[in-house]
C-alpha cells in the first residue's frame, strides 16, 4: 500500500493542513504549557537564579555570583555526599537483575502469575516512609530481626544504622525492595512485546531456555533495558526518603546529595546554597544520562 | 485581521501579562495579614502543647484578648521536631507568626538569620526585674534582647531501681559524677547486657555544653583581641572528649547515643534498656503514662554535675518575629504569657519550672512529705531547689547552633567511623574558626556566678 502524508491519509485532496487557525494548537496545548510553565519551568529557572544569590528565609536574594558554588566545592561534606550518590548507583544493576528475574518468573508461570504479580507489586504502592520505618525496625542493631538471626547463627551483629557503608547498604535495600516491582512491570510489558515467532524459531532451531533468553529475549528487551537503566539511575541519584528515614541520625557523610540539599534548605535555611547544590546535581544527572544514552546507542 | 499581525500578538500578550500581574497583586494583598479596620491579628506558635494544654492556652489567650480587645490572637501549635522547618518556610513565604516559642538549643540560629526582633523598645516592663538572670542571659545576644524566657527544665536523674539492682547497683552506690558513672556503666553492661545510661554524644550532641559544664571553655579570645576562636586544642578538652568517645567505642552505651537524640533516649529508658535517664523533670509524667511498670520502679535523683558544679538548665523562649507587622503588641503578648502569674498557673499543671523568681516562691515548689508517694512533686521540688545552682550551658552567641552542628557532624565520624579524636577536634576547630569568622566578632566575659566563661556583647 502506498504511504502518503498525514493530510492525504485523512482524505484531503491537497497538502494543506486542516487547521487553518494558528492559535488552535496553542489552545489545546495551553493548559499543559501553563501548568508546566508555572509549576516546573519557572521554579527551575528560579532555582538557577537563587543559586547565584545569598538567600535565606529572612533576607535576600542578593546576587553573589559564583560564591555558593565556591563554598560548595570547598566543603568536604558535599564531596562525601556526591561520592555516596555514585555508590548508590550500584543499586541500579541489582535492581535491574532482580526485576528482570521477577518479570521472567511471572511471565512464564502457568498458574498463579497474576497473584504473584500483585504480590510483587505491593512494595511499590507501600508509602516510602512506611517501608523505611519497617526496615529501620528490622535493621535495629540491638533488637532487630536481622541481627537477632545473625547472632543466633553465631555471626557478628552488623551496625546497619550507624556504620559506613552498612548505612548506605541498608537504605539501598529499601530502594531495591520498594522499586523492583515497578521495573518488573516495565520488563513484563517488554516481554509481552517480544515476537512469539522469534522465540518459537529459536526453540525449533534447538536453542535451550537459557540460550533462547540470551540470544532472542534479551536483545529484544534492549530498549526496555535502556529505559530502566536510565530511569533507575536518575531515581538512585535523587533518592531521599529511604535515606532520610532508614538511617536517620547517621552523619551527613553517610548520606547522598538530596538529603544534603534538604538539610541545607530546611534545617540550615540557606536557600541560595541549597539551590546551588540542586543545580550541580541536575548537571551531574544530565551529564550521566547523556553518557548513558550515548553508550547504549553505540551498543545497539 | 490587523495590518500588522506581530504587533497584534504583542498587544494581546501584553494584555494577558497585565491581567496576570493584576491577579497576582490581588492575591498578594489578600495574603497580607494587616487588618486596617478590625482588630490586630497576632499569630502565636507554641511547641507541642496540644492537646494536653489546650485548655490552659485557650484560657490564657482569652484573658489576653479581654485585656486587649483590639487584638485577636490565633494560636497554632507546632510539633517540636518541625518548628525550625515550618518557621523557615513561613518566613520565606513572608507569613511568619508574630510570636514564636523556640527552644534555647536553636533559637540563636534565627537571631543569626535575622529572624527575631529586638524586644528592648517594645516591652511594657523591666525584664531584669521579672526573670531569673540565668535564664535571661541567654536571651541577650550582641546587646539586644531577642527573646523572653518562658518555662525552664532542670535536668534530674530518673533511675530504674529494679534494673539497677540487676546490675549490682543501688541509688546509694550509684556514682554522682561522670567518671564514676562511666566505670559503673561498663560493669553494668557486662553483667546485664543492658545499659546504665545513654548520653547524647552524636545526634543532638551535648558535648559542647558538657565541656562548659566541666568548667572548660570551648572558645577563647583571638590573640589579635577581636573576636573568638576555637579552644578545642586545649589538652583538657581533648582528654575529656576522648574519655567519652572511648567509652562509647567500648560498647557501654547503645548506638542511640551516637545517632538517636533525646526522643530515642527516653524510649530506651521506657523500654527498660537503660537504667538511668537524665532529662527534665516534666518527662516523668510521660514515663508514668507510657511505661507504668518502669515508673513504679523509678526514683528521682539529682543529675550528675560537671567539675564546675552546676546543673544544666534548659530554657523555652518566646520570640517576636522580625517580620511581625505589630512588634509592640506581639511583645506584649509574649510578656503576658511569661508573667509570673501565668507561669505559676502553667507550672501547676505540668512539671516545669517558671523563669520568674516571683512564681518560684509559691508552696507548690516545696518538697512533698512523702517522696515515694509523690514522685512528681519530689522531682519538681528537686529541680526547683537545683535552680539556685543551675545555669544554661548554651553560649548566647549567634553562631552557637552552627558551631554545634559542625561539632555534631565531625564527632559522629569519630564515634561511628573510628576517626581519631585529636584529628577530629582539630577538624572541628578549623570548621569553628571559619564559622566564627563569618559572624560579627563576639567577646568572652567571665560569668560572675559560675566563674565559667560566657560570650558578651559583640564588638560590631
Amino acid at each position: 500500500m502506498k504511504q502518503g502524508t498525514v493530510a492525504q491519509r485523512w482524505g484531503a485532496s491537497d497538502t494543506r493542513p486542516r487547521f487553518h487557525r494558528p492559535w488552535t494548537p496553542w489552545a489545546f496545548l495551553g493548559a499543559a504549557v501553563v501548568v508546566l510553565g508555572v509549576f516546573a519551568i519557572l521554579p527551575t529557572l528560579q532555582v538557577v537564579f537563587y543559586s547565584f544569590t545569598r538567600y535565606t528565609a529572612f533576607a535576600g536574594p542578593d546576587w553573589v555570583g559564583l560564591q555558593n558554588f565556591r563554598r560548595l566545592l570547598a566543603n568536604d561534606r558535599f564531596w562525601f555526599c556526591l561520592q555516596n550518590s555514585f555508590v548508590y548507583l550500584l543499586v541500579t544493576p541489582v535492581l535491574m537483575a532482580v526485576s528482570l528475574t521477577a518479570a521472567l518468573v511471572v511471565h512464564h508461570l502457568a498458574r498463579g502469575g497474576k497473584w504473584l504479580r500483585v504480590l510483587l507489586f505491593l512494595p511499590v504502592v507501600t508509602p516510602a516512609i512506611v517501608a523505611s520505618m519497617s526496615f529501620r525496625l528490622l535493621f535495629n542493631e540491638q533488637s532487630g530481626l536481622i541481627n537477632t538471626v545473625l547472632t543466633s547463627l553465631g555471626l557478628p551483629a552488623v551496625k546497619w544504622l550507624s556504620s559506613y557503608p552498612w548505612t548506605l547498604i541498608s537504605a539501598m535495600t529499601v530502594t531495591l525492595w520498594k522499586g523492583f516491582g515497578y521495573y518488573m512491570m516495565v520488563f513484563l510489558a517488554g516481554l509481552l512485546a517480544v515476537p512469539r515467532e522469534l522465540e518459537e524459531a529459536a526453540t525449533i532451531d534447538g536453542a535451550g531456555r537459557l540460550r533462547g533468553f540470551w540470544h532472542v529475549t534479551l536483545p529484544s528487551l534492549r530498549p526496555v533495558l535502556a529505559l530502566v537503566a536510565t530511569i533507575s539511575s536518575i531515581s538512585a541519584m535523587k533518592v531521599f526518603d529511604e535515606l532520610y528515614v532508614t538511617i536517620q541520625g547517621a552523619p551527613i557523610s553517610h548520606q547522598t546529595v538530596v538529603p544534603l540539599i534538604y538539610r541545607t534548605l530546611s534545617e540550615e535555611g540557606e536557600y541560595g546554597l541549597a539551590a546551588a547544590q540542586g543545580v550541580l546535581l541536575f548537571l551531574i544527572i544530565l551529564a550521566l544520562t547523556v553518557v548513558q544514552l550515548r553508550v547504549q546507542r553505540m551498543g545497539s | 485581521m490587523p495590518a500588522n499581525p506581530s504587533a497584534f500578538r504583542s498587544h494581546r500578550l501584553k494584555v494577558v501579562l497585565s491581567l496576570l500581574l493584576a491577579w497576582s497583586g490581588t492575591l498578594h494583598s489578600g495574603c497580607d495579614r494587616k487588618n486596617q479596620d478590625g482588630p490586630i491579628r497576632l499569630e502565636l506558635w507554641t511547641l507541642a502543647l496540644r492537646p494536653r494544654f489546650t485548655h490552659y492556652m485557650e484560657d490564657l489567650i482569652a484573658r489576653f484578648e479581654r485585656q486587649r480587645p483590639d487584638i485577636d490572637v490565633v494560636w497554632v501549635d507546632v510539633p517540636f521536631d518541625a518548628v525550625q522547618r515550618k518557621y523557615l518556610a513561613a518566613a520565606a513565604a513572608r507569613r511568619a507568626p508574630d510570636v514564636i516559642n523556640l527552644s534555647d538549643g536553636f533559637y540563636s540560629r534565627f537571631v543569626a538569620l535575622g529572624g527575631v526582633a529586638d524586644l528592648r523598645a517594645h516591652l511594657p516592663g523591666d525584664p531584669d526585674q521579672t526573670y531569673l538572670p540565668g535564664a535571661l542571659r541567654l536571651c541577650r545576644i550582641d546587646g539586644k534582647l531577642h527573646a523572653l524566657p518562658w518555662y525552664l527544665g532542670i535536668s534530674v536523674a530518673f533511675v530504674n531501681e529494679k534494673l539497677l539492682a540487676e546490675g549490682g547497683l543501688s541509688r546509694q552506690t550509684l556514682g554522682t559524677d561522670w567518671p564514676t558513672l562511666r566505670r559503673q556503666a561498663e560493669d553494668f553492661h557486662r553483667r546485664t547486657g543492658k545499659f546504665l545510661f545513654c548520653y547524647m554524644l552524636g545526634q543532638e550532641t551535648r558535648l559542647p555544653q558538657a565541656i562548659l559544664q566541666q568548667g572548660l571553655s570551648p572558645l577563647r579570645p583571638k590573640t589579635s583581641g577581636e573576636g573568638l576562636e576555637s579552644n578545642l586544642d586545649d589538652p583538657q578538652i581533648l582528654r575529656f572528649v576522648s574519655d567519652w568517645v572511648e567509652f562509647y567505642r567500648r560498647g557501654a552505651m547503645p548506638t542511640e547515643a551516637a545517632v538517636g537524640g533525646h526522643g530515642p533516649m527516653i524510649d530506651l529508658y521506657q523500654n527498660g534498656q537503660t537504667a538511668m535517664l537524665i532529662t527534665g523533670a516534666n518527662f516523668l509524667e510521660r514515663i508514668r503514662d507510657a511505661a507504668p511498670d518502669v515508673y513504679r520502679h523509678t526514683a528521682v535523683l539529682p543529675a550528675p554535675r560537671g567539675a564546675a558544679g552546676k546543673f544544666d538548665i534548659a530554657t523555652m523562649l518566646l520570640c517576636v518575629s522580625s517580620q511581625s507587622q505589630h512588634p509592640r503588641e506581639a511583645a506584649e503578648l509574649a510578656w503576658f504569657i511569661t508573667n509570673p502569674e501565668n507561669q505559676l498557673a502553667f507550672a501547676r499543671i505540668v512539671n516545669i519550672l517558671p523563669s520568674t523568681p516571683a512564681s518560684l516562691r509559691d508552696p507548690h515548689f516545696a518538697f512533698p512529705p512523702d517522696p515515694e508517694q509523690d514522685k512528681l512533686g519530689y522531682a519538681r521540688a528537686l529541680s526547683a531547689q537545683s535552680l539556685a545552682e543551675a545555669q544554661s550551658f548554651i553560649l548566647p552567641l549567634a553562631a552557637w547552633p552552627e558551631l554545634g552542628r559542625a561539632f555534631e557532624e565531625r564527632i559522629k565520624a569519630a564515634l561511628l567511623d573510628g576517626a581519631d579524636v585529636a584529628r577530629t577536634l582539630s577538624q572541628i576547630s578549623r570548621d569553628w574558626n571559619r564559622i566564627l569568622d563569618s559572624y560579627a566578632p563576639a567577646t568572652l566575659v567571665s560569668d560572675p556566678v559560675s566563674g565559667t566563661h560566657q560570650t558578651g556583647k559583640g564588638a560590631s
